[in-house]
């Protein structure tokens, strides 16, 4: 027990996650060299409710805006940058595919929330002009910043793994989190364009009374 | 007031204009070359404060006992797993296992950052620590030296000897830091960085640093073979999860005083 095995611990977890990576990769085939080709694997979630964190962000119209304050409805939950060319667009589509395949009265009772992990240059107004590019109801649809120490506490807790990278842009996990409507996770939809029909049974699941 | 603000004077050492505390040591800027990343360009550290010693049992205490919400039957899940400072005899009590002068650890990534909020500092980032790592008793950079990085390895493969020992009595380094190596892992800030994978070349050249023993089979491969099993252990790590030797340092950012 008291045995000193963390490394071979360490080692042998890193060899297992080298071997999900080759399962996982969606965007081997065409990826030139670049910041597309950048990404990070995803981490596992956190057990608890998000709402645990006492976060302050800043939405798209510049108005605090706290993940409790949705209590009650599903959230579904990624994390992003509005200059990013290749993986956020992408996650987008997602985003709104999820949305889609939603009846209008499931689509009420749902929240999608897009932090940046840009706080810096993802101003209010670049968040605001992000979402007005894809068309999103902004009653439902909340794009925010925060400070740079509660980006970092959520992207753990959410299992996204970022890092700054050159030219401005970022190496991230591509994480779709679905929360209940008390803040804990119940399902994550990895990697880019999966298909949407697990997480939106999940979101069933979540809006029964 | 006047008389401490002269002896808080006398105490600190300045640092081109900036104060240190007594258990912290001021790490003087410049850049070194991580083990892994986008590239293999030196990266730019700039100045800033480390604690000499690790967090204590003691001084985890003290946190803990201020803030309730932080004890072990108190801590949400989503915060610490279930191995939260198991070691402790109870909520507010030590017990054998823990002496006081010894490094806290099995506190989660959430844990050691609420603590240094309390005190008025943060993690250091994994830059600042491996950077900082690199020292010696004698030398800011002594991560080129075989025998150096020998005996980190050699403690990496020892079994662990129960109590775990006050840092204060381990070696100081050039900068007045101790026990970096040999006592415990620390936690650093940006911890869930690595692990980047994909198609671009550099990141295929990653992986094979990674994970394969025979990629790092050049001389300056084997020499990192000490940070490898660091990055390898955090790349492991959630942010709630505790760790047997796990355990973590205050670090700060250089501030000039007000003139």
């Amino acid at each position: 027990m008291k045995r000193h095995l963390i490394p071979f611990i360490a080692l042998a977890m890193s060899l297992h996650a080298a071997e999900s990576e080759k399962k996982n990769s969606c965007c081997d085939e065409k990826a030139a060299p670049g910041a597309e080709g950048h990404k990070l694997e995803a981490a596992a979630a956190a057990k608890g409710s998000i709402y645990d964190f006492e976060h302050e962000w800043t939405d798209q119209s510049a108005k605090p805006f706290r993940l409790s304050s949705l209590r009650g409805k599903p959230i579904v939950l990624a994390m992003g940058y509005a200059s990013c060319q290749f993986a956020c667009p992408r996650i987008m589509a997602d985003l709104m595919a999820i949305e889609r395949g939603l009846s209008d009265a499931e689509k009420t009772s749902t929240h999608f929330v897009f932090i940046t992990i840009d706080p810096e240059k993802d101003t209010p107004e670049a968040l605001a002009a992000f979402l007005e590019t894809y068309k999103v109801d902004s009653l439902r649809w909340h794009a925010v910043r925060g400070s740079a120490d509660d980006t970092r506490e959520i992207s753990v807790a959410l299992g996204v793994k970022f890092k700054a990278i050159e030219g401005g842009d970022f190496a991230h996990s591509n994480v779709i989190t679905l929360l209940d409507s008390d803040g804990t996770i119940i399902h994550r939809q990895q990697g880019l364009g999966e298909k949407p029909e697990d997480l939106i049974k999940a979101l069933r699941g979540a809006l029964k009374p | 007031m006047k008389a401490i603000a002269l002896l808080l004077g006398i105490l600190a050492l300045p640092l081109r204009g900036a104060e240190i505390p007594a258990s912290m040591s001021a790490i003087p800027a410049g850049s070194y070359i991580p083990m892994f990343g986008e590239t293999k360009k030196a990266r730019q550290v700039d100045a800033f404060l480390l604690d000499q010693t690790p967090v204590t049992n003691a001084q985890f205490l003290s946190f803990v006992t201020n803030h309730p919400e932080w004890r072990r039957s108190n801590v949400k899940r989503l915060f610490a797993d279930e191995g939260y400072l198991r070691q402790w005899a109870g909520d507010l009590e030590l017990g054998p296992d823990s002496p006081p002068d010894a490094p806290v650890v099995r506190v989660s990534w959430f844990a050691a950052r609420a603590y240094l909020k309390s005190v008025g500092k943060r993690l250091p980032t994994e830059d600042e620590w491996e950077y900082a790592a690199r020292a010696d008793d004698t030398r800011a950079d002594a991560s080129s030296d075989p025998a150096f990085l020998a005996k980190i390895l050699k403690w990496y493969g020892q079994p662990n000897r129960g109590t775990l020992a006050d840092p204060k009595t381990a070696e100081a380094d050039v900068h007045g830091v101790r026990a970096l190596h040999g006592l415990t892992w620390e936690w650093v800030e940006d911890f869930n960085n690595q692990m980047v994978t994909g198609a671009a070349r550099d990141d295929a050249s990653l992986n094979r640093g990674l994970f394969c023993a025979g990629g790092a089979a050049t001389a300056k491969d084997i020499a990192n073979y000490a940070a490898f099993m660091r990055y390898a252990f955090r790349s492991s790590l959630e942010g709630a999860y505790t760790v047997d030797l796990l355990g973590f340092r205050g670090a700060k950012d250089i501030t000039p005083t007000q003139p």
